[in-house]
């Protein structure tokens, strides 16, 4: 299939054109070649292709033709602009006849001459992808980020050579043919600081896992954190797929793990989970519930009470390397605490954050005791927990 | 069968050097680069290996077209990375290109400053190798030691021959967001970029990689010795992994199996458990097996992979043994206890009796109506044990809810309670004896369940 984006000047009569779309008519056209080819990437798909030409205008209105076949783009987003003096021409019109595949400017020129122009366009099919790899030093304290965009071309167009750029500041020129896929390395500014850590979270994670037939481990991985002393404003990191390597103590790289990485602006952190340890097991066992101030009604009904609850939670490490584990748990409703064996923080009224370290092969053992406050029995039971508002 | 299919990856599989850029080019001059040393990194949680391709090559001043292609095999284009191991030379890698119209081939652009002679390490994963422990643990005639040694069988689906290769294997859950089946069978190594959402699309092309890795033909490890002295395995951590390298290279091709012993331990010594547990076997008590996997059992300091265990019980000196049972190992750490299930005992059992009943502390509403009550039960726990051995007997039980309490216990200092729902008791009961325990167990009923809190 012939596929082909052309603009060029059409010597034709204008009004056959412009009064009488569905007849033929005969053209002529200069074919401007473009002189250089942007593609603009942004976060978000698609690509932008700006072209650059040189279009020979007479003075007065002139039609200026834009066809395409075998490509797919939005007709209302192609866009043409004079590069230098805004006044030295205007687009009056654009028509689009029937076809489709083409569209016709009517420009309006001061003076007959070489005018520079941009020609933007959005084609389905042209974007970009970002992946890392990132190579950690074998005490897992250092990460090395490197950065690639992906750059996939099925608009049905080919750039000979084009100008991509990323952003501002990253720009690099490339042959791109239709159907193609290239990879280019491109810098990251400053490479973020990370930690490592395991995650237990008691939402998701099962609570007697060594009583269980298949326990999938706790979560590990690496905590990033972007530098905030950057100076680069532009300095972040674009949301991709990272895949982690390892090298270890005899100097051999072993793959870790793989994750998306999303957008990463200064002083942002973020866990990227690469695997699973079974070498780090938490036991969750509710040891009391005691009910409290129950309120009746004068029937003896039950309306309102209280609950002293006890957990018990069991941290363990088997591995022979200390490990810093964030255990997550959550106490929903109303509730205070009686007696806390653990610091935490509160992320927000109900989801506690506790942060353990434990050297190797340590067991620790800490109970929480806690009252949740106005449980209701019988009516309102639904503000038994908090909704979101 | 599987010939044919080798000979084809040995012509496809090559580096070639291209004197012009290859767009469209239908004659290349190349230079073939035979590889120096493959090292394989085969994964156990999932269908990934890490292929490390060390090569040699020749750069020209300027642009240097590096092209490699693979047909028949499952590569996912998307991890291939050219590395130059001397970072010093003058050398570049400025773009990575995957050609348009050209499947399974991928051109690295490298920039040289100067001419030089470089090793470059083509690193790559690929899906349908895999590797597989087993155990085989051989009990005492007494049952307080066994004999443990752990094999590992590695199979190749890959559709590649992997010859000479360093092979290591690595233990740990490893996480990922794709499999790397699809990853390489995928028409465009990164998906096209108007019909990546397309489902149906995606779940073609699942069922297109089953279907091959389901026909192709299975490919194991040739052993390079065929007696039955167990090959030195080097084990070593890297973060939450363990890799065990095999002493030697070893072909990954098709070719007869022979298993490679990766551990043996003599004497591990081991207890012989009974745990009855009607939440988790009913009725039945089930034999167990505890041993403790570190260096005072002879077992080392490394964790050991899960995988199917079969135990057999040695019953004479000379060699006689019965088979004991069959059970599969989760991950068992390093320093930890484990437990292997062999089946039911019948030799052995734990029969439950209730031997007193009685409602107690009746509670009544304003209009008389009883509200509440507790149940009281005495219960008789007998153990009996013919199985010719001392049997420690584990008995776990669960509470329907947590309004209870227990009291009146016969073997308190075996009594332990678990959480607010689970109690146990251990007893050791001899060869050829029954034995009793007895408690009281009260059940809190209706409004005595908030009365014994008000």
């Amino acid at each position: 299939m012939a596929v082909r984006i052309l603009i060029f000047l059409v010597l034709v009569t204008a009004g056959t054109v412009l009064t009488d779309r569905s007849s033929a008519d005969t053209r002529l056209g200069i074919l401007p070649v473009p002189e250089a080819a942007h593609i603009r990437l942004s976060d978000q798909s698609p690509a932008l292709v700006q072209e650059y030409h040189h279009l020979s205008l007479g003075k007065g209105i002139t039609q200026v033709a834009f066809s395409w076949s075998g490509v797919r783009l939005d007709p209302d987003a192609v866009l043409l602009t004079p590069l230098e003096d805004p006044e030295s021409m205007r687009v009056l019109s654009t028509v689009f006849p029937p076809d489709s595949t083409h569209l016709i400017w009517e420009v309006d020129c001061q003076q007959t001459g070489v005018v520079p122009v941009i020609i933007s366009y959005l084609p389905a099919g042209l974007d970009s992808l970002v992946t890392y790899t990132a190579t950690l030093s074998a005490d897992e304290t250092d990460l090395d980020l490197d950065a690639r965009l992906v750059l996939r071309n099925f608009s049905g167009q080919t750039y000979s050579l084009a100008t991509v750029r990323l952003d501002t500041d990253t720009m690099f020129s490339t042959q791109i043919l239709d159907r193609e896929t290239r990879q280019i390395p491109f810098p990251v500014s400053q490479n973020p600081a990370v930690k490592k850590i395991f995650h237990w979270d008691g939402q998701i994670m099962p609570h007697d896992p060594e009583n269980q037939d298949a326990y999938p481990g706790v979560p590990f991985g690496y905590r990033l954190t972007f530098p905030a002393d950057n100076s680069d404003n532009t300095a972040d990191l674009r949301a991709g797929k990272v895949r982690i390597f390892l090298k270890d103590a005899q100097n051999r790289t072993l793959f870790a793990g793989e994750d998306t990485l999303p957008f990463l602006a200064k002083e942002d952190t973020f866990f990227l989970e690469t695997g699973r340890s079974r070498d780090i097991v938490i036991t969750k066992r509710r040891m009391n519930t005691d009910k409290t101030r129950i309120r009746r009604t004068d029937k003896g009904k039950i309306q309102v009470f209280d609950q002293v609850v006890s957990d018990r939670y069991i941290v363990k490490n088997t591995s022979d390397t200390p490990a810093e584990i964030r255990l997550i748990d959550r106490i929903s409703g109303e509730w205070e605490p009686v007696d806390m064996g653990h610091a935490y923080t509160l992320e927000d009224h109900e989801t506690l954050i506790f942060d353990i370290f434990l050297d190797a092969e340590e067991t620790r053992s800490f109970d929480l005791t806690y009252e949740m406050l106005n449980l209701f029995a019988d009516k309102f039971i639904q503000f038994n927990k908090v909704s979101q508002q | 069968m599987i010939q044919p299919f080798r000979c084809l990856l040995f012509s496809s599989l090559v580096l070639i050097l291209m004197h012009s850029m290859p767009a469209q080019a239908r004659i290349d001059t190349a230079v073939l680069t035979p590889t120096r040393q493959i090292q394989a990194y085969i994964y156990h949680s999932a269908d990934l290996t890490l292929i490390k391709d060390t090569r040699t090559i020749h750069f020209a001043e300027g642009m240097n077209p590096v092209r490699f292609s693979w047909s028949g095999t499952r590569i996912d284009p998307t991890s291939l990375s050219f590395d130059i191991s001397d970072r010093s030379l003058p050398l570049e890698i400025t773009q990575t290109q995957f050609p348009a119209r050209e499947k399974n081939q991928v051109i690295w652009h490298i920039n040289a400053q100067a001419p030089c002679r470089a090793e470059v390490v083509i690193r790559y994963f690929t899906a349908g190798i895999s590797w597989q422990p087993h155990y085989t643990a051989i009990l005492s005639p007494d049952q307080t030691r066994m004999q443990w040694t752990g094999q590992v069988r590695i199979t190749n689906r890959s559709g590649m021959d992997y010859p000479d290769a360093r092979v290591m294997l690595v233990a740990g859950e490893i996480h990922l967001l794709d499999r790397i089946v699809d990853l390489a069978d995928q028409p465009f190594p990164y998906g096209r970029a108007d019909t990546e959402s397309s489902d149906s699309d995606r779940a073609g092309m699942i069922a297109r990689g089953k279907a091959i890795m389901e026909s192709a033909p299975a490919l194991v490890l040739q052993s390079d010795t065929t007696g039955s002295a167990p090959k030195n395995v080097h084990k070593a951590r890297a973060s939450d992994y363990v890799v065990y390298t095999l002493d030697r290279e070893k072909n990954l091709s098709d070719g007869g199996s022979d298993a490679l012993i990766f551990i043996r331990a003599p004497s591990v010594p081991v207890n012989t458990l009974y745990v009855s547990d009607t939440s988790r076997f009913k009725d039945a008590v089930i034999r167990m097996v505890t041993f403790t996997n570190d260096t005072a059992s002879g077992l080392g300091s490394f964790p050991l992979p899960g995988g199917i265990v079969r135990v057999f019980q040695a019953i004479n000196p000379s060699g006689g043994l019965v088979f004991a049972g069959t059970d599969t190992t989760k991950y068992i750490p390093a320093g930890s206890r484990h437990q292997l299930r062999l089946g039911p005992e019948p030799r052995v059992s734990v029969t439950p009796r209730v031997m007193g009943y009685a409602k107690t502390h009746l509670t009544f509403d304003k209009h008389k109506n009883l509200s509440g009550f507790d149940e009281v039960r005495t219960m008789a726990l007998e153990l009996a044990n013919f199985s010719g051995h001392p049997a420690r007997i584990d008995i776990f039980r669960t509470a329907p809810d947590s309004h209870f309490s227990i009291s009146g216990i016969s073997e308190q200092d075996n009594f332990e309670k678990i959480d607010q729902y689970r109690f146990t008791f251990s007893v050791t009961v001899p060869p050829g004896t029954r034995q009793t325990i007895h408690y009281t167990l009260t059940t809190h009923q209706g409004d005595r369940k908030w009365q014994s809190a008000s």
